[in-house]
């Protein structure tokens, strides 16, 4: 008992200290803050850093260097919680202790990471606050209420680190009693609905948000109704075990560490979003409750919507599957570090363990990524599109040739580890000949992604070819090769992963064997992946109107195009804006119009305004516009119809042969179908044609094929799970992979922080010469777009000194360990012990 | 340690390379660093400015320097300005006008108006550089220089008759505003009834000098763009009628002491006029009407008072003789006066 008490007066002594200083880091941000309204009485731009310190590093570097570094730091605190929570669910559901010590061990570096990325952000915020005033002011005006939010979250997550990782120990076992065991059931359940609330309001559905604010009452008791329902469902589950185990209570704290974690990524991402697509503020960028709105003639405004900016919810989406990326490999790394360090075959075993791990929930979240980094690309067009060509035409355009060098190290990297971890299965490997295969795949995708579309030429060799391009750039350089090449490669390393887990399978049992669940798991995901192909349907009805305009007179005019999916206004042949004024000479001018119908939920209208005759609508009938949609146009929408049914015809075919305990061959149907429609029809067949002759619809081309290759991975997937369930385990041999694997490990973490660094280069500066697009121009010294020769620098350096800490804070967190490494053994893993 | 050394090198190694790559992307596309401050005006600043701050090499190359091919190969333009100026003269000659066109105009319209003359085989992409990057005239006229030794002679003088088309500078919003506001024939000409800066000698309308300073921003857009909404107290419209009931609007003034009616609970407009003075008027359209003695108003009218109009003395059209951009420039002019 005094041990017990002397245990918990220690750590609630660690707890009070680490949480004084983050107060005081906390309050000295606070205080820094409110100095900043006398800042800015003085009404100054800019400062400059003191001297001799502006010789050496100007402004706009300090705060790329401290907000990158802050932003990595806080990558890692958000991913090892997420990484820690799956790995002890993981152990939880196996009952493999190993799982359970590895989610502890990486917990336990939390707390000095996390001090690092306080320190980072307060550093950032000073220099901002200090070297920007005039950006600040602007900045706390529109999100102050925001900061007071993020700071009682910073208090929240710094509690239920603490707890979650001193609780560890202390909430196992049984529930002492029928009123802790419920206690603790409820603490999961009502972090597990916070959090998915969370989830679905900052990266599915942020109207619910709008929706609340006007019914809280019945959003209020529609809660709390589930609230109650999933209560006594898991009471009614647990019954038998007091009503629930500390051990619920411990995965409860465990999600409200990453409910917080995520609460504070989603609130900084709409500062950081507002910045390059500012919403629900006046074009000065005041957020007023009364903002007049030009277009509708009202009067709207709010911080919620300035949260709420386009940009909003699909940076919160690629982030956090990025998180997890980044934690992945970050913990690969660290276990390939210790396996090179260790003379000891048990530690070895259990590193080699770890980084396989790593590698694979890494993995696992970076094949979904090009998806989201897709879906972002697309709402940055749509946001503003000039950001868009800029990005991907324009001067960002080499970056992205920077950025697949780096995705394509992480897809060969990673393939490679697979193939070599083939070999600590015991016995020949029956699968070795499909490498070469999935190389030339790779290698084949990351030279198409490489070629640039204005690869140089000299005049003697435009001369010769006869054209503006070379024959690779102009097939290999464009979007449609790059987006098939991406899927391509995609399902490769897909393939590789089900190869590995093959490897240390044995044969698949007859499908019968797997029982009502495995009908059932199949039946289910088949049907929604049918839906979510099925839906795609609606989303390919498309109309093209053209017609004729008469203007009356000379004159400038305002179109206004109001539609809810991308519609395409076009005048002479010169794509419109909606709000974008135009002068037309009094004639008739052509006029086109593409929308999307979406079944009857698409809706567009056209408004049109000039001096002297007010803003008026402008109907079809008006402009003569006819509903006629070319014959190209009518076809290629056919095709993708057409391919989407095959694939749905596939997963019918797929399990049905699954369920003749013909699963393997239904896994090739799904893959032979989905490369065919994804690579080949996509691309060569008609891909380029559509590219030509009818570029709009390469938008709904790319969103096709994300969603077939999605359905293929997700369906396959659970194919897999099931073939493979009760088969025969082989034996792995953990320790023995080569030396260079583990190179690999530290390949794959170096390239994932060279491109968050990449990454954030592109997304600040694509804002170029403005801290607040179209609303605060920078007019500092520095207000141009550095070259890549520097931004490679200074990236080199930020994760230069990225690293550094991590090691430091890696070896400040196991000197505690260290005498207890040499009295005891890390957990053994004897050779021919199982994969989990 | 010795274990960490290989790790330590490999990811060194790493970055190395990375480093790398940017440098040699910047050695293909010819972009070249930057130089932070005021350059003087020449052909060497004119090539920093180019492949550097300038940006042009994101979109150009000149002959075997750079990669880009978005927009035309600039190798050869001073020539090429000559020969595209000689045929603008022949077509000029042809419309009967005079054929005054050359080079250096060409080439300061280029970057002026990037629109006037596209290359066959272009897009019309390229920005106004001194808006979006932005370059200062004599930065630009740097870049010309440097352009100009492209197969032709440096020209400074011929340039500068032309390089009035490139602002001076990038004109802040707060001076754009504050041109609009002061400027006489401007379309705003909001000085005419508006003091600020103790400029002005109108008091149709509030002195607005501080404003910034107790104000808000959406409050003065609301203000310019529906000034009946909230109109300060004793600037209202008041409506009134002589004895031949002819009816005046505007803002009354007492004719002995220039004294605004601006009347508060219990004020008597009898009594506030006296017996022996008269009144005048200032209509919306800020002129002045001729005194009116009290015995000329109409008899009701004393007694009860001009009437107030729900309507602001200022005019409420300037969200159509106005571009949106300009009202916000002059809200932010009066948001800088604090």
């Amino acid at each position: 008992m005094k041990l017990l008490r002397d245990q918990t007066q220690k750590w609630t002594g660690r707890v009070a200290v680490r949480l004084l200083i983050l107060t005081v880091a906390f309050l000295a941000i606070s205080s820094f803050t409110s100095l900043l309204a006398a800042d800015n009485a003085a009404g100054e731009g800019y400062r400059s850093l003191p001297a001799p310190v502006d010789k050496w590093i100007d402004n706009r570097t300090a705060v790329w260097m401290a907000m990158q570094l802050h932003l990595m730091f806080a990558a890692f605190v958000l991913a090892v919680p997420i990484f820690a929570l799956i790995v002890e669910v993981v152990g939880m559901s196996t009952g493999d202790d190993r799982y359970d010590k590895l989610a502890k061990e990486f917990v336990k570096l939390l707390s000095a990471a996390f001090s690092t990325t306080a320190a980072f952000g307060g550093l950032a915020a000073f220099l901002l606050i200090g070297l920007y005033p005039r950006f600040t002011q602007h900045w706390s005006g529109i999100f102050h209420k925001s900061f007071y939010i993020y700071g009682l979250l910073f208090f929240g997550e710094a509690f239920s680190l603490y707890l979650y990782y001193y609780s560890w120990e202390r909430l196992k076992g049984a529930a002492k009693s029928k009123l802790i065991g419920a206690l603790c059931s409820m603490l999961l359940w009502i972090s597990l609905l916070l959090f998915m609330l969370l989830i679905c309001v900052s990266m599915v559905y942020p109207r619910w948000v709008d929706s609340m604010m006007a019914n809280p009452r019945s959003w209020g008791l529609g809660l709390l109704a589930v609230y109650v329902v999933g209560q006594i469902a898991i009471w009614s589950l647990t019954a038998s075990k007091n009503f629930g185990t500390p051990r619920m209570a411990h995965l409860g704290l465990g999600l409200l560490l990453n409910f917080f974690g995520t609460f504070l990524m989603v609130l900084a991402n709409s500062w950081a979003t507002h910045m390059m697509a500012p919403s629900g503020v006046s074009p000065l960028g005041e957020l007023n409750t009364s903002l007049w709105n030009p277009e509708t003639k009202e009067w709207l405004g709010s911080i919620w919507k300035a949260i709420h900016n386009p940009l909003w919810k699909p940076v919160n989406v690629h982030r956090l599957i990025a998180n997890v990326t980044f934690g992945g490999f970050i913990v690969g790394a660290y276990a390939a570090i210790r396996f090179l360090t260790t003379q000891k075959e048990e530690q070895k075993a259990h590193y080699d363990w770890m980084g396989y791990l790593g590698n694979f929930i890494g993995i696992a979240a970076f094949i979904p990524l090009p998806f989201a980094g897709y879906y972002l690309g697309r709402e940055i067009y749509g946001a503003n599109p000039s950001m868009g060509l800029l990005m991907m035409g324009g001067g960002f355009s080499w970056a992205f040739i920077i950025q697949a060098i780096l995705i394509g190290i992480i897809f060969i990297g990673a393939n490679y580890y697979l193939w070599m971890g083939m070999g600590r299965v015991e016995g020949d490997d029956p699968y070795a000949r499909y490498i070469k295969f999935i190389l030339c795949v790779l290698f084949l995708g990351f030279a198409v992604w490489l070629t640039p579309h204005n690869l140089p030429l000299s005049g003697e060799e435009r001369a010769l070819i006869g054209a503006q391009y070379h024959m690779f750039s102009s097939w290999f350089g464009v979007m449609v090769a790059k987006n098939s090449a991406v899927q391509f490669m995609i399902l490769a390393t897909f393939y590789s992963f089900l190869l590995y887990q093959r490897r240390s399978k044995g044969d698949p049992v007859p499908f019968k064997e797997q029982g009502v669940p495995g009908y059932v798991t199949v039946s289910v995901v088949g049907v929604i992946c049918i839906l979510f192909l099925g839906n795609n349907f609606k989303s390919l009805e498309h109309e093209s109107l053209a017609g004729k305009l008469k203007i009356p007179a000379e004159g400038k005019y305002t179109f206004h195009v109001s539609d809810n999916h991308g519609a395409h206004l076009s005048i002479n042949g010169h794509a419109l804006r909606t709000g974008e004024i135009m002068s037309l000479k009094a004639k008739t001018h052509d006029v086109r119009l593409d929308y999307w119908k979406l079944g009857g939920g698409g809706q567009v209208a056209l408004e049109w305004e000039a001096e002297g005759m007010g803003r008026q609508e402008l109907t079809k009938e008006a402009l003569g516009l006819s509903g006629e949609k070319t014959e190209t146009e009518t076809g290629y929408l056919r095709h993708l119809q057409i391919l989407l049914g095959m694939q749905i015809a596939a997963i019918v075919i797929a399990a049905v042969l699954t369920f003749l305990s013909h699963g393997k061959l239904g896994q090739v149907l799904m893959f032979a179908v989905t490369i065919y429609s994804t690579v080949i029809h996509l691309s060569v067949v008609i891909g380029y044609d559509i590219m030509a002759k009818a570029n709009p619809l390469l938008r709904v081309v790319s969103v096709t094929q994300v969603l077939l290759v999605i359905s293929c991975l997700i369906f396959v997937t659970f194919l897999d799970v099931f073939l493979f369930r009760k088969a025969k385990t082989m034996k792995i041999r953990w320790g023995s992979m080569p030396v260079r694997s583990q190179y690999v490990l530290i390949l794959l973490c170096l390239t994932i922080v060279m491109l968050m660094g990449l990454m954030g280069f592109i997304r600040s500066g694509l804002r170029e010469n403005w801290h607040v697009l179209y609303i605060l121009r920078d007019t500092s010294k520095t207000a141009f777009t550095p070259t890549y020769a520097y931004m490679a620098k200074v990236v080199a350096i930020i994760c230069f000194i990225f690293f550094s800490l991590v090691s430091f804070v890696f070896w400040l967190s196991s000197l505690g360990d260290k005498k207890a490494e040499n009295e005891e053994a890390a957990p053994a893993i004897a050779e021919g012990d199982s994969e989990s | 340690m010795r274990t960490f050394l290989p790790i330590i090198a490999f990811t060194l190694a790493f970055l190395a390379f990375f480093a790398g790559v940017g440098w040699y992307v910047d050695k293909v596309s010819g972009a070249k660093p930057a130089i932070i401050g005021e350059l003087p005006v020449s052909v060497e600043s004119g090539k920093i400015l180019f492949w550097g701050k300038g940006t042009c090499q994101n979109c150009h190359k000149i002959g075997g320097e750079g990669s880009n091919t978005r927009c035309p190969d600039l190798a050869g333009i001073g020539a090429t300005a000559a020969e595209r100026a000689k045929e603008i003269n022949e077509k000029l000659k042809a419309e009967g006008k005079p054929a005054d066109f050359d080079a250096h105009r060409y080439m300061v319209e280029s970057i002026a108006k990037p629109r006037a003359y596209i290359s066959g085989g272009f897009q019309p992409i390229m920005p106004k550089v001194f808006e979006t990057v932005p370059l200062s005239r004599k930065e630009v006229l740097s870049v010309l220089l440097y352009l100009q030794t492209q197969g032709g002679d440096e020209d400074q003088a011929g340039l500068e008759k032309y390089i009035g088309m490139i602002p001076e500078e990038l004109i802040p919003p707060e001076e754009k505003g504050r041109r609009l506001f002061h400027e006489p024939k401007s379309p705003a000409a909001c000085a005419q009834c508006h003091k600020i800066e103790g400029k002005g000698t109108s008091t149709v309308g509030p002195d607005l000098t501080g404003i910034g300073g107790v104000q808000t921003a959406g409050y003065l857009l609301e203000s310019i763009l529906f000034p009946s909404k909230t109109i300060v107290a004793g600037y209202e419209q008041y409506l009134i009628r002589d004895e031949d009931e002819v009816l005046y609007a505007g803002q009354v003034f007492r004719s002995s002491d220039n004294k605004r009616w601006s009347p508060s609970e219990g004020t008597d407009f009898e009594d506030w006029l006296g017996d022996d003075d008269s009144i005048y008027f200032v209509a919306p359209d800020n002129k002045k009407s001729d005194p009116i003695a009290k015995d000329e108003v109409y008899e009701d009218d004393i007694e009860t008072g001009p009437m107030k109009q729900k309507l602001s003395m200022m005019p409420a059209d300037f969200a159509q003789k106005l571009e949106m951009q300009q009202v916000l420039d002059i809200v932010a002019y009066l948001m800088s006066q604090k």
